[in-house]
């Protein structure tokens, strides 16, 4: 599904990483580990297609980026002033998806605040908006950093069920530290910067 | 459910309008500025009557800054708020710069229209021919509109990217200008020839910075 060839990443003169190889197929997760600073999201950035690698390719069977990759990361910020709702709308106007927005406030456990401004929410839930959004295509790639920081028990169950259900229909990158977070992968990758 | 090119321009344009009229974050500093820019001249003017290039000059600098503070905004502050990412996840780069440019013309036109009476009002200009006026208007604000959402679009990845749109514009806003006031003068009065073909060049400099400016912002939209 997605084959990243000799990746490498420069901010200015310093590599963060290099010769990065990995290839994931449907049915099958990746964890990437790595101490602050080893470039971990860089890397799932890249393989989103969000940031441009300094070196190396990635190459995937995804035609559709905004449909067949769900991404969901801390830095990934929302707009304060719509609401929980209204992103899972716009969202979905733009990826031409349906927005099944009543179904995902409730997987995400954010019925109650769908109609409230994002820029109200606490830090746990726009991470449950950002998962809802992520999987809201139900996309062949599912991209995730650090998924359960933040999160409280029920987020992290969220979480869990989400990973086993893509699982089943796709493929997984993930960043994480977290030793129950790694368990969900059966591939690692270790970033040491 | 397949999306497409309209819809998803519509969406980009509701989003911008949406986040803009609970935001306030550059309408009420764009017309705020308007409206002061006319309140000082008027008050500057008061005891003479300015002549048609003059107040046409004095009109542009108003339409000017307004068009400086609130347009390039609307692609900087994605980049500034952090939320660039989710377009660049959702949407296409087409959709992403045709919704924001009409969000961008819409918004100074509506100050554009808000100005002429205040000009009227306050100044004292006497308008010799509206039609000229409106298409020249028309016209003025699509030059500045596509001029400055592209090199909004074009520096909004970049380090220092409110300086760069400000350098970038130089000569863009500097052409537009020159034009619009040709224009604008001929229209409250002025007795030289040039306005519609000022009108021309406006519409000439629009459709340059219109047909280039998608392709541009494709090349930097995931850079």
């Amino acid at each position: 599904m997605i084959e990243a060839k000799g990746l490498g990443k420069r901010f200015g003169p310093r590599w963060v990483f290099r010769r990065v190889e990995f290839r994931l197929a449907c049915g099958s997760a990746l964890v990437v580990t790595g101490p602050n600073g080893s470039g971990k999201s860089t890397l799932l950035k890249i393989a989103a297609g969000l940031e441009a690698p300094s070196e190396g390719s990635v190459e995937s069977a995804i035609t559709d980026y905004r449909s067949d990759i769900g991404y969901s990361a801390l830095d990934l910020n929302l707009y304060p002033t719509l609401t929980g709702r209204e992103h899972l709308q716009l969202a979905a106007r733009m990826r031409g998806a349906d927005a099944r927005a009543d179904e995902l406030l409730l997987r995400a456990g954010l019925t109650d605040a769908g109609d409230k401004l994002t820029g109200a929410y606490s830090t746990g839930m726009r991470a449950r908006l950002r998962l809802a959004l992520a999987i809201q295509t139900s996309p062949r790639l599912l991209i995730l950093d650090e998924p359960g920081a933040s999160m409280d028990e029920e987020g992290k169950s969220l979480v869990e069920s989400i990973v086993q259900e893509q699982r089943a229909h796709g493929a997984l990158l993930l960043a994480t530290n977290d030793a129950a977070e790694r368990r969900f992968a059966e591939y690692e990758i270790r970033l040491d910067g | 459910m397949k999306s497409d090119w309209t819809a998803e321009t519509f969406a980009v344009l509701r989003k911008e309008a949406i986040t803009e009229l609970r935001g306030r974050y550059g309408l009420y500093a764009t017309l705020l500025f308007s409206v002061m820019a006319v309140t000082a001249i008027g008050l500057a003017s008061a005891s003479t009557e300015p002549s048609p290039a003059l107040a046409a000059g004095m009109f542009w600098v108003a339409l000017l800054f307004a068009a400086v503070t609130g347009l390039a905004r609307t692609f900087l502050l994605e980049e500034e708020q952090g939320t660039g990412d989710l377009l660049r996840l959702w949407a296409k780069p087409g959709p992403v710069f045709w919704g924001k440019l009409i969000y961008n013309f819409v918004l100074i036109l509506v100050v554009s229209v808000i100005l002429v009476p205040l000009f009227v009002l306050f100044v004292g200009v006497s308008v010799a021919n509206w039609g000229l006026l409106v298409v020249a208007l028309l016209a003025g604000c699509a030059a500045l509109s596509s001029g400055i959402s592209v090199c909004g679009a074009l520096a909004a990845r970049a380090r220092g990217r409110s300086v760069l749109t400000g350098v970038l514009s130089i000569p863009v806003l500097f052409s537009v200008v020159l034009l619009g006031v040709g224009a604008v003068s001929v229209a409250f009065g002025a007795l030289v020839a040039g306005g519609w073909p000022s009108v021309a060049g406006l519409a000439g400099i629009s459709l340059v910075f219109l047909a280039a400016g998608p392709y541009l912002f494709a090349g930097v939209w995931k850079q």
